[in-house]
């Protein structure tokens, strides 16, 4: 038996030691997680939960970021840009059903924003409708609906729990492999923000919006190049078809870059970054822009 | 009852380890996120939201995670990242479209996280390794919050 005991304690030690190689700053660690980008250039094959292509990552800008441009220009908001709620039910696709929980989502952070405490509920209910229908029920769970209701009327509250609530799905889906539902979520929430954008680029003719509408040449280029690993699938190859068609509207846009230094206050640690980046962009292009957002926009909402 | 007790205890050792890496890369993700929302931060009554995605790589020696970017103009943002219990596991650096250097944490201690004011929207590559003099190999998490304009 004393055999035995030995067996077990040399494991558990084992264990512990295994713990405390992989806790700790030792160069020993084991692999827990896919590779992004070797110095070879070659990306693991089986590199499932991150969005990765060539051992490139890709990061959208966050639909909340656009609408809080859009709020700060004081325009007003409009209930007619949400998708309506009672949608959901027409959704029955994980292809469907992610894009637009990516688009519910954006309307709930624009809702945020405004404090609009009347649609909150109803969208929290409908995000949290096709969170469970995706498996991402954990992601919004009671718990968070209960903060949430709680933070309603402290808008920056809110929309830190619903990133958190998104980002907590975005996890899940990449380490469960469903990265190409995690892009679909994504891509709905960004094609969401620039409806908004461009929405609200025509109503106002405000600057800082119409460039923000422009400036979404490279993020769509950035989407297409994730989108591009799943265009073997016959509804992801449609939805790149026309963010393509979206794409080459942008290409009349004229951009110009011109890189300045950078300055640093290393007390306050922020960087100032003062590269110039300038847009010329006629009537003419954005209202053709914000008719194609507008036109896939409808066709993914039914 | 031999045969019993040895898979019981290479089971329990198999969980302990898988347990343990778990951990680990939930706990990294942990950091990296606590630094968008740091007790300063809350001093100075700023918000930093997340932009609801999830960075993460298991990088070796001589890998780089790159991760293609854009930064809107008349934002301020702030990268965090964190690679394990000490905050200078990782270097990571942020270059323009035309790869001049922006910007690299290892000229300052390889601080896990840093802000940037941008004037322009700008197209960017961060690009995250480990300083090999810290750490060889290990989970890697980026997080991207966005300081929110309207108030």
């Amino acid at each position: 038996m004393k055999k035995y005991t030995r067996v077990l304690a040399f494991s558990i030690l084992g264990a512990g030691l295994l713990h405390l190689t992989s806790c700790g700053d030792s160069s020993t660690d084991v692999p827990d997680g896919p590779v992004i980008n070797q110095g070879s250039g070659n990306v693991d094959p089986n590199s499932g939960g991150i969005l990765n292509i060539g051992g490139q990552v890709f990061v959208i800008p966050s639909p909340i970021q656009t609408a809080d441009l859009i709020a700060k220009a004081n325009v007003a908001f409009n209930a007619d840009m949400l998708n309506p709620v009672e949608n959901v039910s027409k959704y029955t696709t994980t292809f469907n059903r992610a894009l637009n929980m990516g688009i519910y989502g954006a309307d709930l952070g624009y809702i945020s924003i405004y404090k609009n405490t009347n649609y909150s509920t109803k969208y929290l209910k409908a995000v949290r409708g096709l969170a469970d229908e995706l498996g991402l029920g954990s992601a919004f769970n009671d718990d968070l609906a209960g903060k949430i209701n709680d933070a309603m009327s402290d808008e920056n509250k809110m929309l830190e729990l619903v990133s958190e609530a998104y980002k907590t799905a975005d996890n899940y889906l990449k380490e469960n492999q469903k990265d190409d539902v995690a892009s679909l979520v994504i891509i709905g929430g960004w094609l969401e923000s620039v409806y908004f954008a461009g929405n609200a680029a025509l109503e106002t003719k405000n600057k800082d919006i119409i460039e923000r509408v422009a400036d979404q040449k490279t993020v769509l280029k950035t989407i297409l190049a994730m989108l591009k690993q799943y265009r073997d699938k016959e509804e992801y190859d449609d939805l790149a078809v026309d963010l393509e068609d979206l794409l080459t509207l942008f290409d009349k846009v004229q951009y110009t870059y011109e890189y300045v230094q950078p300055e640093t206050d290393e007390v306050n640690k922020v960087t100032t970054i003062k590269s110039k980046h300038t847009v010329v962009i006629s009537d003419e292009q954005l209202n053709a822009i914000v008719n194609k957002v507008k036109t896939i926009r409808n066709e993914i909402i039914g | 009852m031999k045969k019993i007790i040895t898979i019981a205890a290479l089971f329990f050792g198999l969980m302990q380890f898988t347990i343990a890496q778990e951990i680990t890369c939930d706990s990294i993700a942990s950091i990296a996120n606590g630094y968008l929302r740091t007790p300063k931060d809350v001093d100075m009554k700023r918000t930093f939201i997340s932009d609801g995605q999830v960075y993460r790589a298991f990088l070796d020696e001589e890998q780089v995670a790159e991760f293609t970017m854009t930064f809107y103009g008349n934002s301020t943002y702030r990268i965090s990242t964190s690679a394990g219990a000490k905050e200078d596991f990782v270097i990571f650096e942020i270059y323009d479209q035309d790869r001049n250097l922006l910007f690299t944490n290892f000229d300052h201690g390889n601080r896990p996280y840093w802000d940037f004011k941008v004037e322009s929207t700008l197209e960017c590559t961060v690009e995250v390794r480990l300083d090999l003099d810290k750490k060889l190999s290990g989970c890697v998490r980026m997080m991207i919050g966005f300081e929110k304009m309207f108030k």
